[in-house]
């Protein structure tokens, strides 16, 4: 029996071969897994763009959908003045006739103590007069109202006229403005 | 070059090339018959040295129990390595075995023996184990005689099992080393040819001791059987058992087939041993004439018998031809102690189980071993190819799977995705959309002048029994905690006239129920959320007062409402908390 050969063997077609292959195997392994773990922390940043595409695409959509909306009350903030808004009330009494509805006063504070007051936007407060019939009324303040969605209503008071021939009415509108 | 170098004179990695190349060269690795006994293979050339002239050859199969003569070698050709390669080929297209892996070439050294006492340190017997080992490693160490030769005799250890206490336990026998040359030859010639050729050199005295159960029975007085050979004869002394008590060796005068005066020496042995009537076998194991021993020997020895075995009848016993050398029975042949009752002694139990009688006189020294590896070397090697056959397809795998996992990693979207700022954008709609929810919020028809007047004019009844006096509407906001939400709450005050339809009127539609009824109708008639009453966070709470009409009338209707027997003030109030949807949300 020779021992010659035996630790020769053993080292290097056993233990070197094993090593060199996990080396081989834990390098691959390694490899492999800090690909994983990049690959792990991109898709978190793929998925997180994902779903900012997704979110953008839903705003995008929520916005379009708002536009036509949006669209309109920027033109009416942008377009309303008091004037305008006189021009209003009359188209929307044109319809009637002095007996059926008549305004008697009008009057504009730059600041709303109704509504408005304890919003952060900015409002105006109005406040009409007028002596008329019950439908001709809401008839006209549903007109304007509709022309006008800016109008809140903070007061309304209703009396008969003191000829008895008539209601009359007191309106007090908040109306929101730009600034 | 590094061939023929010893293993010692290699670096580790050079031996470690030499095994690989032995593995992938030769057989080694795959056919055990290189570490197989010469013994142990089936096909065997048992070669006879009776003396100096040469062997006479033998080819036995053992699987097929067969025993042929092949024919003689002289002693010239015994040094002539081409003519020994010749003979072997030959011999092995021998219709017998023509497809064996393997050869055991077994040599009977009946040329020469001797005996030689062991040193006086050495007398237990329990240490004969280690004596045996030590006796093939460093004989001299053993040996009484330390001028005794070790290069030109190989020694051996032979028990005496029926050796009386005190007594010498065991002997050393001596052969030439003369053909141990032939035998190296001979296993040479297998590694250059890539067949194991295994070798083994029995002193064919020994193995004719391992004979004698055939022809010998216990004896009271003892026994002695003689072995005659041409240069010598063996005398082996047995007791009443048939344990062998001792072994002498006389050699014979030149030219001679007897020992001169062996009656004498027969007769101080047994003296010796106090064997008054042994028994004596004669055994001629070369074929010389003996027939006159017996009756010489019972001159010698008076009362004791006499007999000469037969040893045509002892082959023929064995199924073996005749001219077959008797020391194969003892080789070849398992001696059934149930025939043989004296196997079953201790002396012939010892040499079955441990093998004295078939020691290896020539087997091969350590620096011939050395030069290749062993079966446990090999063994590791084709362990360690296994290992590497998994560790090479573990690291494929392990390749594979890695180079899936990282190509289809980096070639994904993921991989190649360019990070786009979104947050930007996000804001930006984000904005608009909560610009539109401020504005959607402030212009949601919370409080509508046109709607107001419907419910007054849905609470007052078409049938005249209710006249209006004043009517008064106001809306204010409700600020509740630190929601950053207003709510608010509507009020009508509403004072009338009435005559008792009218209150009766009032009394019903006026309650919880009928004011939410009311509202619901409001609601659905004007498509106004405002006025809904059957959400959670609204509340509707309503308070009729009637009472008599002091401008009451029956004959004067000039005043306002004096033709109403009652009056009544009617209190309407909603409430809408923060929670609501139609709460004001862009509050300071």
């Amino acid at each position: 029996m020779s021992d010659y050969y035996r630790q020769p063997i053993a080292v290097f077609g056993l233990i070197i071969p094993i090593v060199v292959s996990v080396i081989m195997a834990g390098s691959v392994l390694y490899y492999t897994g800090s690909v994983k773990k990049e690959y792990a922390a991109k898709q978190k940043e793929y998925d997180l763009s994902q779903q900012a595409k997704r979110k953008i695409k839903m705003l995008r959509g929520q916005v379009n959908e708002n536009r036509e909306s949006l669209d309109a009350w920027d033109d009416l903030l942008k377009t309303e003045t008091r004037g305008t808004f006189l021009q209003h009330w009359k188209d929307a009494s044109e319809d009637f006739n002095g007996k059926e509805l008549t305004k008697t006063s009008r009057s504009w504070i730059n600041f709303s103590e109704g509504i408005g007051k304890g919003v952060s936007q900015p409002s105006s407060q109005v406040v009409m007069s007028f002596v008329g019939t019950y439908r001709a009324m809401q008839q006209a303040l549903m007109n304007l109202e509709t022309q006008l969605p800016t109008m809140q209503l903070d007061s309304l008071d209703m009396s008969p006229e003191d000829n008895g021939k008539g209601v009359k009415f007191t309106t007090t509108y908040t109306v929101w403005t730009l600034r | 070059m590094t061939e023929h170098k010893h293993p010692s004179e290699l670096n580790p990695y050079q031996q470690y090339r030499r095994s690989v190349k032995v593995a992938k060269s030769t057989s080694r690795m795959k056919c055990l018959a290189w570490y197989q006994d010469a013994l142990d293979l089936d096909v065997q050339i048992h070669c006879y040295l009776k003396d100096d002239s040469g062997v006479d050859c033998y080819l036995h199969v053992k699987s097929g129990d067969v025993f042929e003569k092949l024919g003689a070698i002289n002693a010239a050709q015994l040094e002539q390595r081409d003519f020994l390669e010749q003979f072997i080929d030959e011999a092995l297209e021998h219709e017998v075995c023509r497809s064996t892996k393997s050869l055991g070439v077994i040599f009977y050294l009946a040329d020469d023996f001797s005996l030689a006492g062991l040193g006086p340190e050495f007398k237990n017997p329990i240490e004969l184990p280690n004596l045996r080992q030590k006796m093939c490693d460093a004989p001299k160490e053993v040996l009484d005689d330390k001028t005794i030769s070790t290069d030109t005799h190989a020694w051996r250890l032979f028990p005496y099992a029926g050796a009386a206490a005190g007594t010498e336990f065991a002997t050393a026998v001596a052969v030439s080393q003369h053909r141990s040359e032939t035998l190296k030859m001979l296993r040479e010639i297998g590694n250059d040819k890539n067949f194991p050729i295994r070798t083994c050199g029995l002193s064919a005295p020994l193995c004719a001791i391992g004979l004698v159960p055939l022809f010998a029975t216990a004896n009271q007085e003892g026994s002695v059987c003689l072995f005659n050979y041409h240069t010598f004869t063996l005398m082996a002394f047995f007791n009443g058992h048939g344990d062998l008590m001792v072994l002498r060796n006389m050699p014979h005068p030149n030219g001679a087939t007897l020992p001169a005066n062996i009656g004498p020496a027969i007769q101080a042995t047994a003296t010796a041993f106090e064997m008054e009537k042994p028994d004596i076998r004669v055994l001629s194991m070369v074929g010389n004439d003996i027939q006159s021993l017996p009756l010489m020997l019972q001159q010698s020895i008076p009362g004791s018998h006499g007999y000469v075995i037969n040893a045509h009848e002892l082959l023929e016993n064995h199924a073996l031809s005749t001219d077959i050398p008797l020391e194969c029975i003892a080789v070849t042949r398992e001696i059934d102690p149930e025939l043989y009752p004296l196997a079953a002694n201790e002396t012939f139990t010892s040499l079955r189980e441990d093998c004295w009688h078939v020691q290896d006189f020539f087997s091969p020294h350590q620096e011939e071993l050395d030069m290749y590896p062993d079966r446990s070397d090999m063994k590791i090697l084709r362990f360690g190819r296994r290992i590497r056959k998994i560790a090479a397809l573990v690291i494929a795998c392990v390749l594979v799977y890695g180079a899936f996992n990282v190509f289809t990693k980096v070639n994904s979207d993921v991989w190649n995705h360019q990070p786009i700022d979104h947050v930007a954008e996000t804001k930006k709609l984000t904005g608009e959309i909560a610009r539109f929810e401020h504005w959607n919020n402030l212009l949601m028809d919370r409080s509508k002048g046109w709607v107001c007047l419907e419910l007054v004019s849905l609470i007052t009844p078409a049938d005249g029994s209710v006249s209006l006096r004043s009517v008064k509407h106001n809306v204010t906001l409700r600020k509740d905690g630190n929601s950053g939400k207003s709510g608010f709450s509507k009020k009508w005050v509403i004072i009338g006239y009435a005559n008792e339809l009218g209150i009766e009127h009032l009394e019903k539609d006026c309650t919880s129920d009928g004011i939410s009824k009311l509202f619901l109708k409001v609601a659905q008639s004007t498509e106004n959320a405002a006025y809904l009453p059957e959400l959670g966070q609204r509340d509707i709470t309503v308070s009729l007062a009637p009472r008599f009409n002091p401008s009451y009338n029956n004959y004067s209707r000039e005043n306002a409402g004096s033709e109403f027997t009652r009056m009544f003030t009617l209190t309407i109030t909603q409430n809408i908390t923060a929670d609501d949807v139609m709460a004001l949300v862009a509050s300071n």
